[in-house]
């Protein structure tokens, strides 16, 4: 679990182009949206595509994606349930 | 300052390839929504759209073009249209007369085309397909269009993406206002593209179903394609001609939501500003408008952001209104233009047009669209509103002649 | 009408970064994306919504920067009062070949950050995002930076609506060459008293 959360935060800084923050930078319980690091509804819409690049997991809706992508650890969570 | 006037219309959608066909197809209710059947996509299945009902071929058909030119499928709509527009208001360009302006309008631009030529390009077989690179460009469909037409005079093309030929209908009035020009052809058109269906679907707001705009349950916009253009003409090139306008651009605004990239603020600040500024050039007051053409995409975001506009604007008095994209789809650059013929037809024939699929209203707002064919009002003035990515919200004010 | 005046004007080219004509900062370095990165460190700038943009609209957002001053136009004048004309001859035409990469077959992952900056006029929605303005805003397609139409469009703007200001100007990057020229025209003159036309414009834009 916690390789996928450090994975987790190294994808988030990559694939959000967040070159200002360092992976460690980012807390696990942290909020990802509107708080925290702050990433608005573009940056949902990447993770979305990461979770099924990735991991091969398809989110059908921005509004699905709402709890998931709540911290990294929400997201390592759903990813653990649901990776195929 | 001097006045404005339409003199022809031209369209060209997928309820119809000119001006009559849109107009029986607005009367009938026939919206030209459906599977895609042209383009191939892996997402024709899943995601309906407003597809114009010919191929590229059948398309130059139609215009009589024989000569081996390449020409993007956003040119051939455009040409289509413009001509129509032209011969409709009786015009023929000439050397013996003043020289007639082009302001034309496209986001997807040659786009169909360049995705070709990346393909062969990727898989090394570019040599046989740089002429499709070569109409990719935004302005290429505007040479194309005052070649086709024999436009002589000041030529332009904007780009701001879903409020584009609202933008180049404004430019083109001021331009005639200032004095430059007598005569402008202004409109936009944009194609169905791989890139614009894909990048769409990545932002999440296509519907998988026929569009519902400001109904509680609508899941997004359909996409669709077309091209839409209008002669203006000053007063002065009227009173010469003696020719019947079909209406007046009596108003115009344009202002930036300064929100977000793609979406709109809650309130709709951009677009309440664009809406004050068309009655205000138009010295009209909220309660003159007797319709708005809303830009109603049937996103969740746009619905409720632009009737939260309307609600503070007009406040209890929201004048009958109605979303025409359930006819046509979301035709990018080219709504703007669309829905200004739209509401000149409204104008003309004295009637609205219905903003199909509406069920249930929005809970947030207390305003329903019309859902029939509303006759027998009176009506003097018209707002269409057009807002694009970018935050850029314009809305043009017509009035009838 | 009385006169219009260019108050301040900024450029970014050929790796030189300026401010009403003074050279603010310049760098050799071969990536027109390193470039940017290393003004916005070099003027402290604190906006990481920076780091999310296109290449040409993190070009406008940064000759911006250095168009303004703390005193200088936003803030100056209401919101719905400050114009934006804008034009260039790429439109979006990097950020285009990036997203199209994102629809190749092998690798089908159509990429939203990317889309949303294919078309031109997003940097005019950054910028008045990040200066908070509301005002009228345009953006034209043409072959090189032309005088004549944004001179046309800010004389009508300013003399016949409600705009009492208007940023201008040229925000081109194309085949990673970064060209970017920015204007600021009021009514009152400023320092600077360079009167609004397209002769002007043209010998401050090549310089």
């Amino acid at each position: 679990m916690d390789n996928l959360i450090l994975d987790l935060k190294k994808d988030i800084v990559e694939q959000l182009n967040l070159q200002n923050i360092k992976p460690e930078d980012i807390k696990e319980h942290e909020p990802l949206f509107i708080e925290g690091l702050g990433l608005d509804s573009i940056d949902a819409l990447e993770l979305i595509l990461l979770l099924q690049k990735k991991y091969g997991i398809k989110i059908n809706s921005a509004e699905e994606g709402k709890e998931v992508f709540y911290s990294v650890k929400t997201m390592a969570d759903f990813i653990k349930a649901n990776k195929k | 300052m001097r006045r404005v006037f339409v003199t022809g219309i031209g369209i060209t959608s997928s309820i119809g390839f000119n001006v009559k066909e849109s107009y029986g197809s607005l009367c009938t209710l026939h919206s030209g929504i459906g599977a895609i059947k042209l383009l191939d996509t892996k997402l024709k299945d899943k995601l309906p759209a407003g597809e114009v009902p010919a191929t590229d071929t059948q398309l130059k058909e139609r215009l009589n073009i024989k000569d081996k030119k390449t020409y993007s499928r956003t040119s051939l709509l455009a040409l289509l249209a413009a001509k129509e527009a032209i011969d409709s208001a009786k015009i023929v360009p000439s050397e013996e007369q003043s020289p007639i302006g082009l302001i034309n309008s496209t986001s997807v631009g040659g786009m169909d085309k360049g995705e070709v030529f990346y393909k062969n390009y990727i898989n090394g077989e570019s040599h046989n397909s740089l002429k499709n690179a070569l109409v990719y460009d935004c302005g290429n469909s505007t040479e194309c269009v005052a070649d086709y037409i024999g436009l002589t005079g000041f030529t332009s093309t904007i780009s701001t993406a879903c409020s584009s030929s609202a933008n180049a209908i404004l430019y083109a009035t001021k331009l005639i206002k200032s004095g430059m020009h007598e005569q402008m052809v202004a409109g936009g058109a944009d194609a169905l593209a791989l890139y614009t269906i894909n990048g769409f679907n990545s932002l999440m707001i296509l519907s998988d179903e026929h569009c519902k705009p400001y109904d509680k349950q609508r899941k997004g916009l359909n996409l669709g394609e077309g091209a839409a253009y209008l002669v203006l003409e000053s007063e002065e090139a009227l009173m010469k001609s003696g020719k019947k306008p079909l209406a007046e651009i009596a108003g115009y605004g344009n202002a930036c939501d300064a929100y977000h990239q793609t979406a709109s603020s809650a309130e709709g600040l951009g677009a309440g500003i664009a809406m004050r500024k068309a009655l205000a050039t138009a010295g009209l007051e909220a309660k003159d408008i007797s319709y708005i053409n809303v830009h109603g995409t049937g996103t969740l975001n746009n619905d409720l952001s632009e009737g939260n506009a309307i609600a503070e604007l007009f406040g209890t008095s929201v004048p009958p209104f109605s979303s025409t994209k359930p006819y046509t789809g979301h035709t990018l650059a080219a709504a703007g233009a669309i829905e200004a013929v739209f509401s000149i037809l409204s104008l003309q024939n004295q009637v609205i047009f219905p903003n199909l699929n509406f069920k249930e209203q929005m809970p947030e707002l207390d305003m329903a669209p019309v859902t029939t064919l509303k006759q027998g009002e009176r009506l003097n003035h018209i707002l269409s509103n057009s807002f694009g990515f970018g935050g850029n919200n314009t809305s043009l004010l017509f009035s009838a002649c | 009408m009385a006169n219009l005046f260019i108050t301040r004007y900024s450029s970014i080219k050929h790796g030189i970064a300026s401010a009403n004509g003074k050279t603010i900062f310049n760098n050799n370095a071969h990536e027109a994306s390193d470039f940017l990165k290393e003004l916005y460190l070099f003027l402290k700038t604190d906006y990481p919504k920076f780091y999310k943009m296109d290449t040409q609209s993190q070009l406008g957002i940064m000759t911006a920067q250095l168009l303004f001053n703390e005193s200088h136009l936003p803030g100056k004048y209401e919101e719905a009062c400050i114009g934006v004309v804008l034009s260039n001859s790429a439109a979006s035409e990097d950020t285009d070949s990036k997203y199209l990469t994102t629809l190749e077959e092998e690798d089908y992952f159509p990429s939203p950050s990317l889309f949303v900056y294919t078309l031109p006029n997003i940097v005019s929605g950054e910028l008045c995002i990040r200066y908070k303005i509301k005002g009228e805003n345009n953006f034209f397609i043409s072959d090189c930076f032309d005088s004549t139409i944004l001179c046309q469009n800010i004389t009508y703007l300013m003399k016949y609506t409600i705009t009492k200001a208007c940023v201008a100007g040229w925000v081109n990057y194309k085949d990673g060459i970064l060209d970017a020229f920015l204007f600021t025209i009021e009514q009152e003159a400023g320092n600077n008293k360079q009167l609004l036309n397209s002769e002007i414009l043209n010998t401050l834009y090549s310089n």
